[in-house]
């Protein structure tokens, strides 16, 4: 017997995303960050997530459509080399005294960014073993919050600093562009052991990204899939 | 990607070193006999007054970073291999102990299955060393080799290998297995690139370059969840160190990097191609050119073999202290590459004063043509630092310039007074680019059909020029050095007023040069019957390029014209005599 839902699943929820800037860091080149030269998987799914978030289920991206050409664009900025840990909150809070001093902190870090990026993602809702509600309910509401311009937090593209506004599916088609993106980030499985990574290679294709369902992971345990447990 | 190609790119170089070996300066060399004490009790110096640091040798070597001992095998500085400390002090004559017995162990655990390592081992239990002469000038930086009657011992095949596990042991994730995020094939993960990016392979503005990583997280702040190294980087051994070997080769091969001022691009192809494609744009060799062009105006079917199912890869680095930033990457098909080469020659080519015919400019000219002009040509270091790289990143991906670039031009032009083609090339590449339909209006030679303002205001004022250089004999400043910048900007009341005062000059002419005066003048009412309506009050940027144009293409042109007549006259000449 098949499952009808397998071979036709609703249609998509569609969203288009627009901003001046975007970064979605590579692994390799995350100091010096340099972008992909489209979204990710993980940032689409923080974008939606940003609009509308249950914990009754969980989005998939499908579909990544490149609506305006890549730009680049360069920026270096002053930054620090530490980041806040729990033991300098907790001494902090003991001793008032103790101030961060980023001057004595510095780190000065480019970044190779996009410029004028617009994206049209397309992604599924996939419920959770808890969910009691119809998945229907989840999509009208995501519907009816991109119509109204309803947001949780601000979406931003790759790095906080670069907010996004959004909007309904309009006419726009992709860019008229191919490209090998390597591997690229699938999504990130959160456990008690630790995060681990998923990976997939990622094609644009007439600028449009196909994200396969499941990322590439290795089995067994004294293997790993990139994070360190 | 990057990362990827590069170490792919490592089958096809055959001037690679061995896995973890670099091409460094050796100053000293340590001569075993067979029964492994030195020839002469001392070093061997070898440097020449050609190479003063010494020989060029393929030797062990990664990054060494904190202060702990961590020795090469058998190739090493004298602080390692003969104990020399870095002063007298205590501490530092211990430290060298320490870091020579190291190295010794290092040496002794090569030596296990090596038979011809006898020598070096029993110069180094005999605890001789130490009674080595040492030179006066030597240095504890200094890097001492140790040869014996087999040559070089690094160089044995059993040291390259053993170098190689002894790398990966020390570079290695601790128990690290995983995919590798470059080749997505699973194999053992690296903790940190073994081998930096050598000094001076990177322009730095204002100094020498130090040992930069490609990959670099070693601050909490740059790595996921404050996790330092290639944690959540996965990389695996054949990728980091085969990536950053063929980087250093292509950094040292002169044919495959282009340096500015304060970044290099670097480029190489998946298959060889015949000819210097970056040469081609570098110093516009016409016969790169040429091949270049032919291949894009060929059918796909009668295209050169090179050329099929062949890609260009290009990155350009720049250093931030001891990280290298990539400030561009370029992975394209070969043929793309080519068209894009092909736009960039027929978007420049300019008239010259001097030659005829279309010229292709050397980009390295058009960046030198945004600085200053000096008596002796353009001066040094004043054009912006990111033109050059600007220009090629332009030439490689087809794209536009950047628009400071127009201002700083005219601005050039306007300041120094001066057009010639460089810059004449560089504007008409800046307006076609920015605007495509200027390519109707701003041809490689002079338009004679354009009904442009700005366009047709520069040819008004070349030809008034003229009128005035061939009406008076002597003259000291012409009107193109007194009122050039301001007839750019403001053309109505400059070219009126310039049009009055040449009424003199044409009545001048009328008694000395009557037929020059003639057709001087009937050139000008031609122009001036073109402008639709008056002449423009003010010119925008793009206006002000367009006069440039309009004014180095008519006097191109008349230059031309002057030649070709003289030229007849000179055949004509010896015919009627």
């Amino acid at each position: 017997m098949t499952n009808r839902r397998v071979h036709h699943p609703p249609p998509p929820l569609v969203v288009e995303v627009e901003a001046p800037y975007a970064c979605f860091t590579r692994p390799e080149f995350k100091t010096e960050r340099m972008s992909y030269s489209v979204m990710t998987p993980s940032a689409a799914k923080g974008v939606l997530e940003a609009i509308f978030w249950k914990p009754e289920f969980g989005y998939q991206v499908t579909r990544i459509e490149v609506l305006k050409p890549i730009r680049w664009a360069s920026i270096r900025r002053n930054e620090v080399s530490s980041m806040l840990t729990l033991a300098w909150v907790r001494e902090a809070m003991v001793d008032t005294t103790v101030r961060l001093d980023a001057e004595a902190d510095r780190d000065q870090r480019n970044m190779v960014c996009l410029r004028d990026v617009a994206y049209r993602i397309h992604a599924q809702v996939r419920l959770r073993p808890h969910a009691t509600d119809p998945e229907a309910k989840y999509r009208d509401q995501f519907r009816r919050r991109v119509e109204r311009g309803a947001c949780y937090s601000q979406p931003f593209m790759g790095v906080r600093e670069f907010s996004a506004s959004f909007r309904p599916k309009t006419g726009c088609e992709p860019i008229d562009r191919d490209e090998k993106l390597g591997v690229m980030l699938h999504s990130i499985v959160y456990s008690p052991d630790g995060e681990s990574y998923r990976w997939f290679h990622a094609e644009l294709q007439q600028g449009v990204l196909e994200i396969p369902r499941e990322g590439i992971e290795l089995p067994g345990a004294d293997t790993r899939t990139g994070g360190r447990r | 990607m990057l990362i990827r190609q590069l170490a792919a790119h490592a089958g096809d170089r055959r001037d690679l070193p061995p896995p973890y070996y670099r091409n460094r300066n050796v100053r000293w060399a340590i001569d075993l006999d067979g029964d492994g004490r030195p020839r002469g009790g001392r070093l061997v110096d070898l440097s020449t007054v050609e190479a003063k640091s010494g020989v060029l040798l393929d030797t062990p070597y990664v990054q060494r970073s904190g202060t702990g001992s961590l020795p090469f095998l058998l190739t090493d500085t004298l602080q390692y291999v003969l104990a020399m400390p870095k002063d007298d002090s205590d501490k530092q004559m211990a430290d060298a102990r320490r870091r020579a017995e190291d190295f010794a162990e290092l040496v002794y655990r090569w030596a296990k299955d090596e038979p011809l390592a006898e020598p070096v081992v029993r110069f180094l239990r005999r605890g001789t060393f130490s009674e080595v002469e040492i030179p006066v000038q030597a240095k504890p930086s200094d890097v001492v080799a140790i040869r014996t009657d087999q040559g070089w011992v690094h160089a044995l095949p059993s040291s390259v290998q053993v170098w190689g596990q002894i790398v990966r042991e020390r570079k290695s994730a601790a128990g690290g297995l995983g995919i590798c995020l470059s080749c997505g094939e699973g194999g053992p993960l690296l903790a940190t690139i073994p081998e930096p990016v050598k000094p001076g392979g990177i322009p730095v503005a204002g100094g020498r370059g130090r040992d930069a990583q490609l990959v670099s997280i070693n601050k909490t702040a740059q790595g996921r969840g404050g996790i330092t190294q290639l944690a959540n980087t996965p990389i695996c051994d054949t990728c980091g160190g085969q990536a950053m070997s063929v980087l250093n080769a292509l950094l040292a091969d002169r044919q495959h990097h282009y340096r500015g001022s304060d970044s290099v691009l670097v480029w190489w192809l998946r298959r060889p191609a015949p000819f210097s494609l970056l040469g081609a744009v570098r110093d516009a060799q016409s016969q790169d050119v040429r091949g270049i062009i032919e291949q894009v105006h060929l059918p796909p079917a009668r295209r050169a073999d090179w050329l099929h199912d062949n890609d260009f890869y290009a990155v350009t680095l720049s250093a931030n202290q001891s990280r290298v930033v990539i400030r561009d990457w370029i992975d394209v098909p070969l043929i793309e590459l080519c068209q894009h080469l092909n736009t960039w020659f027929a978007d420049h080519e300019m008239a010259d004063l001097w030659e005829d015919g279309p010229q292709r400019v050397p980009l390295w000219r058009m960046a030198a043509a945004l600085g200053r002009h000096g008596k002796q040509g353009y001066v040094r270091d004043t054009a912006p630092r990111s033109a050059e790289r600007d220009l090629m990143a332009a030439a490689l991906h087809g794209t536009p310039l950047p628009t400071n670039l127009l201002a700083r031009l005219i601005q050039r032009v306007r300041a120094d007074n001066r057009v010639d083609l460089p810059r004449a090339a560089l504007l008409r590449l800046l307006l076609v680019r920015a605007d495509p339909a200027m390519k109707e209006i701003l041809l490689e030679h002079l338009n004679l059909d354009t009904r442009d303002p700005a366009y047709l205001c520069g040819r008004v004022f070349a030809v008034l020029e003229d009128i005035q250089r061939t009406a008076l004999d002597n003259i000291n400043t012409t009107i193109g050095d007194k009122f050039f910048g301001a007839a750019m900007a403001r053309p109505l009341p400059v070219l009126t007023m310039l049009r009055k005062n040449a009424t003199g000059h044409l009545r001048r002419l009328r008694g000395s040069r009557k037929a020059a005066g003639i057709a001087l003048d009937k050139r000008l009412d031609e122009i001036f019957q073109k402008f639709a309506a008056e002449l423009p009050a003010t010119l925008d940027l793009a206006g002000q390029g367009r006069f440039v144009l309009g004014y180095h293409q008519q006097r191109s042109a008349d230059r031309e014209a002057a030649r070709a007549a003289a030229a007849a006259r000179k055949t004509a000449a010896p015919e009627s005599a």
